[in-house]
């Protein structure tokens, strides 16, 4: 995946502090190798498929109020529990509420409480897992065993946890999947920082004057930058589904905001006389997880990220 | 044995950790605990009895120091809504917490190491394709959607199979199996689907290798070569993912408990957690955690038995 990265400064250039350039080092994924990773990803069929998935979710995370056929709470009792028709694609719900219109709604709740959630354990993670992969030590040790005992509980106990402790809502459930996923992320850049700090270009920028923070920003994290990609949207899948689980359990999004999983629990009641209610909010979150997935998978191909990089791989 | 010792003390240091946290689940609830989980039951007797019972009102290192020391002889409090010693709702509930992992876990198992070696076998055919996409599929499953799929199947429409509930298999095994087949299945195609990934890439990898290659070129009948040479050399590190899917089922089964209304520790916790009961939870978390903890440790040492590769390389 890498070009290798020069060694040495330029031979016209007077060595010393001075010359210290932070161009230099060149990142192994520079711009050129953002443009083959894109067009490597666009000659595989699933890899534009999942693209257009997760474009199509994200167009109705932000536009579902005006691609939604009917108002998320408009109640029509004389349409209560009606089947899939012209009218009412997906059906409708116990007050006559249209599936579709909710099913669209869910996917804002769904991808702003997942792109939160990664987010938060993306910066927290790689922070933790840069210093204690390029210090070592005492340090290491520390971030690290902390990360552990993170790691033993089983990311949907830790997220009920925090939530019992927080109380339910969308805010406490993002921060409780932000948390629940910090090691991982951890994990992962820690044991790609240890594999590319002793390389000759981090040793070289050091020598020519960069501080540890310099050393890590511009010289570790462009380069152990693969493995995070593909981390992150391998996370995205599982933050899909963790708040849908959440939801579903009644702890993470509050009515009347609807969510895929929020509008499965409310389903159960209805189990037996209205399928589409339990079908089509799970073939949502199916659907979106699956892009996530794929991509993530051939993302890893792409760029030539060994799998056993990227921990954890779908333990729920 | 040096290994051996590594691997112990890295564990205790954790299991520390985890005591702290599960300590800590109380302790951070922003307002009063006892308060916040009486709710609407509050009575100012029932709620000093608490109090004292629960030490709330020593100092924190004290309660910390007497909470371990407590859970280590078995006694982890008292429930918050049932008055009831959380050690012995834990052990009742647990049978059918371990009946149900243990199910998924068998399920898993067949289903992945005869597709897994199948598929790696036939790399490129159409087999191999199909069992490829069955297992992202069944990665991206959301487990209690699953649930509810197959509740929609077997039980509401065909009929077969009863809805929810448990019976111990001790009092009647047929009905046991009766109820235990659905939560089983739904725990096990998630962990079957990531483990069939798993041994396919596995076998593919060790096909590759030199003594495979001599094995065949010496003449030696294929399926030999596979059964001796390939498969063995591949499930080896196997075993490690093997764990890994264990301690995950263990966190699956919360949902799948609540869908099947299967009474087990995830229904448990679930039932704490909306009840507020933060002693039940702690010792429910506690619990999990630790068994979580235990299955790892084996399995790790298992694996530096199996392979000893990894007491040679010290830090795993």
């Amino acid at each position: 995946m890498s070009t290798p990265a020069p060694t040495q400064p330029d031979p016209g250039t007077p060595p010393g502090p001075t010359a210290y350039d932070p161009a230099v080092p060149v990142p192994r994924e520079g711009p050129r190798g953002w443009r083959r990773t894109v067009l490597a990803l666009l000659r595989r069929p699933v890899g534009v498929v999942s693209l257009l998935v997760l474009l199509g979710v994200v167009v109705l995370a932000l536009f579902g109020d005006w691609l939604a056929p009917y108002g998320i709470n408009e109640v029509n009792l004389d349409a209560r529990l009606q089947p899939p028709s012209a009218e009412f694609w997906f059906g409708t719900d116990e007050l006559g509420r249209d599936i579709l219109s909710r099913v669209i709604a869910s996917a804002a709740v769904s991808v702003r409480v997942s792109v939160i959630a990664v987010s938060i354990a993306l910066v927290a993670g790689v922070g933790l897992g840069l210093l204690a992969g390029f210090f070592g030590g005492w340090l290491d040790t520390v971030i690290m065993r902390s990360q552990d005992v993170l790691f033993a509980f089983p990311e949907i106990l830790l997220a009920m946890a925090i939530v019992a402790i927080l109380g339910p809502g969308v805010t406490t459930a993002t921060i409780a999947i932000g948390v629940v996923y910090i090691p991982v992320f951890a994990r992962v850049t820690r044991a790609s920082t240890l594999s590319v700090r002793t390389e000759t270009y981090v040793r070289a920028a050091k020598s020519l004057g960069a501080g540890p923070g310099r050393q890590m920003v511009r010289h570790v994290l462009p380069n152990i930058s693969a493995p995070i990609i593909v981390q992150t949207s391998l996370s995205l899948a599982f933050a899909i589904l963790s708040e849908a689980s959440l939801s579903f359990l009644g702890l993470g999004v509050q009515p009347p905001e609807p969510s895929w999983g929020r509008m499965l629990f409310d389903s159960r009641a209805f189990f037996q006389e209205a399928w589409w209610m339990s079908v089509f909010p799970g073939l949502a979150v199916f659907v979106t997880v699956l892009a996530c997935n794929l991509l993530g998978d051939i993302l890893r191909d792409v760029l030539d990220v060994r799998s056993s990089a990227t921990a954890r791989g779908g333990t729920r | 044995m040096r290994y051996v010792l590594h691997r112990l003390a890295q564990s205790v240091v954790v299991l520390f950790g985890v005591t702290v946290v599960v300590f800590l689940i109380v302790h951070l609830v922003p307002g009063d605990p006892i308060r916040i989980g009486m709710g609407t039951r509050f009575d100012p007797e029932i709620y000093e009895a608490l109090r004292r019972a629960s030490g709330l009102d020593r100092p924190p290192l004290e309660q910390y120091v007497s909470y371990v020391s407590k859970a280590v002889s078995g006694d982890l409090g008292v429930s918050f809504r049932s008055g009831q010693p959380v050690t012995h709702l834990l052990v009742a509930r647990l049978p059918a917490t371990v009946s149900l992992a243990v199910v998924g876990i068998l399920i898993a198992l067949l289903v992945s190491f005869p597709l897994g070696i199948i598929s790696a076998v036939r790399n490129g055919s159409a087999v191999d394709s199909i069992v490829r996409a069955v297992s992202q599929l069944g990665v991206s499953l959301p487990n209690f959607w699953l649930g509810m799929l197959l509740i929609l199947l077997f039980s509401s429409t065909l009929g077969w199979l009863p809805p929810s509930g448990y019976t111990p298999i001790t009092e009647d095994p047929v009905e046991w199996a009766k109820r235990v087949i659905m939560p089983g299945i739904t725990v096990g195609v998630v962990a079957g689907s990531i483990l069939t990934r798993y041994v396919r890439s596995s076998v593919l990898e060790t096909l590759s290798m030199d003594h495979v290659r001599t094995a065949d070129s010496k003449g030696l009948p294929r399926r030999l070569v596979l059964s001796r040479h390939v498969v063995r050399n591949a499930l080896v590190p196997v075993i490690t993912v093997t764990g890994t899917q264990i301690a995950a089922i263990l966190g699956g089964v919360i949902v799948v408990e609540v869908v099947f209304a299967w009474p087990g520790l995830g229904l448990l916790v679930y039932d704490a957690v909306r009840a507020r009961d933060y002693p039940l939870l702690q010792g429910a978390v506690l619990l999990i955690a630790v068994i979580f903890l235990v299955v790892n440790l084996i399995v790790d040492l298992l694996y530096a038995k199996v392979d000893p590769r990894i007491q040679l390389g010290g830090d795993p």
